[in-house]
């Protein structure tokens, strides 16, 4: 059954009263206005201290008794036939259990997996994969898109064409609109591949008990990897138990059962031992994902009054043997025009396939259309913000712009004088947007016990976000409790079941069937409380560590004192994320404001501050939300200034496959950042919370591109913006 | 996400929203998407037994390694 509340939604300044359906066993929806007790205060991470000492146990930490490693051998070809595998040599090395090979007749990229073997000590494992002799015949190979586009190509997938069918947009006429426009601007815009460097490497430890397969795995996806074991080993999934205690990272290349897991399976039922197998860093970069490239060809065009009346983009990107390479979202989504089209184009090469990356496509998108905008803005003679706002159509960016602006001081920083000796400084802002509300399935537990304490039991896991902190807050406020009093059991697939954590929907997917539970056991307990304070259940309410009659604050029992009266060792609730709710918005914007210093001598570029604004619904704690966007605009900074694949055209090869050679932005970069989020009320589900992961990261390189353009009078297009490029943007300034 | 089209796809196919489920039990795939990365589960590569690509636009019944969800 269903009945209808009035909830007031919306965010400051902008807020009405909003009817919606809710199922009976649904807490009212968090409206505008709501007091909270636990929600939205800064607390530390539940499991901070266990980081802090290394008892948090990661599946790289895992130690089982007679437990065995793997190592993978990989191609050393960019494309090559496989003759043959010969195991022999290695099978015969003291301390080797178990070597298998994939069986794949042709590799395609430099780094994928040939052959396995699994060892008594990783030291043994790795001699043992270099005495695998493998018959090589190798083939001709493409590494660029250039080269990939001829007609004389090498083919990465046999007759098939280097170049995918486009996947082609547009409303309105573009070309008509740019014909008619008072000014316009063209330009291509370029990004590197970015590779993922999650701080825990891929791997997994895998552990046969006759058919029942138990595998401790680095994934943001326990479900996903159980139901992929499943299906590759032919078991029922309640023969699979995946674990994940804690979470190194992943940023959308951790989903399924990748090769490393697999192989880790197979090595330990050949082998009939447990198998660690965690990749090496070089391995992480070679082969477990990657942002692809983008080529962007942008046409923008305005009228007199400063509103954009046509965008098009013709963009090409690359992941290497995989596709996804598109940019288009912003330029469909950010700036309100009538007239939009877009053309993407997946270029094959033998390099490394892509995978999901946080917010796929949009920070090489966000790049390119930002710029472009700052380049016809100048055109235009408009102020750079000026121009955003005319063209913007979200009422909450609006106001993100207004706070931002403000704090990061966007007028005076505009005047002020900005070059001493041979740095010069620059300001550029950005527009951001993503759509992290969330999905129903996820299904939760809250547990109370006789001693009083609760637990919440759910098969999520924790990317590295703190989803404990917010999934015990949820639960803390409905029950009246602090925290400190609910333990967040997670990562396992004994829990009941919960989405990936990918998409930035972990906090919108599974805070609301913690509620839920939550508040079913407080109804739960209210029953039990009720004759205890000679009132009806729903005359109680849970607060402080009390349940109580409300308006009547006297006639109160302790929470603990209320548990020893369950009559059994506890009491259990579930509950459950139901289909969102029409609510206020889908969507959520962001700005993020940057101000950089440019040596115009050496061409280094020093982020100075940023200034992130962003709306995520509810925020349930600002801690993990803060950590959200200093993790965001740092990943942000590396994409804008260091981070960059580099393959050996000659050989087929990356040729910094390592945390040396593949920078990334470290403590020197790290400037002084500053977040500020709007609240929205937005309905769409029981808390409203949703996601930061990715829109966080979106605006960053962007903003930090329109910033080096506003300091060195000259935009550098293609990212990253390292010391080259950007003293010969100075020279063509 | 956007509702995803209805059209059958290969069991052993993999991008990150059909990990998720339309609210009718399916694997939600969104075909017309351009930054949708997939693979095979059976090569966990994004390339189908068959050592073709392995993506929603080519992985139907018309394949000679297709499965259904059987």
């Amino acid at each position: 059954m269903a009945r209808t509340v009035t909830v007031r939604l919306g965010f400051t300044g902008d807020t009405s009263d909003v009817k919606l359906v809710i199922p009976d066993e649904e807490p009212t929806p968090w409206q505008w206005g709501d007091k909270f007790s636990v929600v939205g205060r800064a607390t530390p991470r539940v499991d901070g201290p266990l980081k802090a000492t290394g008892s948090a146990r990661y599946t790289y930490d895992i130690d089982l008794p007679a437990m065995l490693y793997g190592a993978i051998l990989r191609s050393p070809y960019p494309h090559a036939r496989v003759r043959a595998v010969d195991l022999s040599r290695a099978r015969a090395l003291p301390g080797v259990r178990a070597a298998i090979e994939r069986g794949e007749p042709i590799v395609r990229f430099a780094g994928q997996e040939v052959a396995a073997v699994a060892a008594v000590s990783p030291a043994i494992a790795n001699d043992a994969v270099a005495l695998i002799k493998v018959d090589y015949e190798p083939l001709p190979f493409v590494t660029s898109m250039e080269e990939a586009q001829k007609p004389s190509a090498p083919r990465v997938f046999s007759d098939r064409s280097n170049v995918a069918a486009p996947s082609v947009t547009e409303t309105g006429n573009v070309a008509s609109a740019l014909a008619q426009a008072a000014a316009t601007h063209e330009a291509i815009y370029t990004t590197a591949v970015q590779t993922h460097v999650s701080l825990e490497t891929h791997g997994a430890v895998a552990r046969w008990e006759g058919d029942e397969l138990t595998v401790w795995c680095s994934t943001q996806g326990i479900f996903t990897v159980r139901d992929d074991l499943a299906v590759l080993f032919n078991l029922p999934p309640d023969k699979v138990r995946v674990i994940t205690a804690y979470l190194g990272g992943g940023f959308g290349s951790k989903f399924g059962a990748g090769p490393e897991v697999v192989i880790a399976a197979q090595l330990a039922r050949a082998a009939g031992a447990p198998v660690k197998l965690m990749l090496p860093r070089s391995a992480e970069h070679l082969a477990t994902g990657n942002r692809p490239s983008s080529l962007q060809h942008v046409k923008l065009g305005a009228d007199r009054d400063g509103k954009l009346v046509a965008i098009e983009l013709v963009e090409q990107g690359s992941g290497g043997i995989g596709g996804g390479a598109g940019s288009a979202g912003p330029f469909r989504t950010l700036y309100r025009c009538a007239n939009v089209r877009t053309e993407e184009r997946d270029i094959y090469v033998n390099a490394g396939p892509s995978s999901p990356m946080r917010a796929p496509g949009w920070p090489q998108g966000c790049f390119a259309l930002e710029l472009a905008m700052d380049e016809l803005a100048r055109k235009l003679k408009l102020d750079r913000l000026e121009f955003r706002r005319r063209n913007n159509g979200n009422p909450v960016r609006a106001r993100e712009f207004d706070v931002g602006a403000k704090a990061f001081n966007w007028e005076e920083k505009s005047r002020a004088p900005r070059t001493a000796g041979t740095r010069r400084r620059g300001i550029g802002v950005a527009a951001a947007a993503w759509h992290a509300i969330g999905s129903a399935g996820p299904q939760a537990q809250a547990i109370a016990f006789r001693d009083g304490r609760v637990a919440i039991r759910i098969g999520t896991q924790d990317i590295g976000t703190g989803t404990r902190n917010i999934l015990a807050m949820v639960a803390a406020e409905e029950l009246g409790l602090s925290p400190s009093r609910v333990a967040a059991e997670i990562g396992d697939t004994r829990y009941l079941f919960s989405v990936p954590s990918g998409g930035s929907s972990t906090a919108p997917s599974n805070t609301p069937a913690v509620r839920q539970a939550a508040a079913h056991l407080r109804e739960k307990l209210f029953l039990i409380a009720a004759p205890m304070l000679g009132a009806e259940p729903g005359d109680l309410e849970a607060r402080d560590g009390m349940i109580r009659v409300r308006f009547e604050p006297a006639r109160a029992a302790s929470f603990v004192d209320v548990c020893r009266r369950i009559p059994a060792d506890s009491l259990a609730a579930q509950g459950e994320h139901v289909p969102n709710y029409a609510g206020f918005r889908h969507d959520q914007a962001g700005c993020q404001f940057v101000e950089v210093e440019v040596d115009v001598e050496t061409g280094i570029v020093a982020v100075l501050n940023v200034t992130a604004v962003h709306d995520a619904g509810r925020i349930v704690d600002p801690l993990t939300a803060r950590s959200q966007v200093n993790g965001g605009v740092l990943m942000g900074i590396g994409y804008a200034l260091f981070e960059e694949r580099r393959l050996d055209p000659a050989i087929g090869v990356m040729v910094n496959p390592t945390m040396d050679d593949y920078k990334l932005a470290g403590p020197l970069d790290t400037p002084e950042i500053n977040a500020l989020f709007i609240e929205v009320a937005n309905g769409v589900t029981n808390t409203g919370v949703l996601g930061l992961g990715e829109v966080v990261h979106v605006a960053t390189a962007a903003a930090i591109a329109c910033a080096v353009y506003d300091a060195i009078g000259a935009p550098v297009r293609s990212l990253p913006m390292t010391p080259d490029k950007v003293l010969a943007a100075i020279g063509r300034a | 996400m956007a509702q995803g089209i209805e059209h059958v796809f290969c069991a052993m196919l993999r991008t990150k929203t059909a990990y998720w489920r339309t609210p009718e039990g399916r694997r939600w795939f969104e075909p017309e998407s351009s930054t949708a990365c997939y693979t095979c589960l059976l090569t966990q590569r994004p390339i189908g037994p068959d050592g073709l690509p392995a993506n929603a636009q080519t992985c139907g019944p018309d394949r000679g390694c297709f499965k259904t969800d059987d």
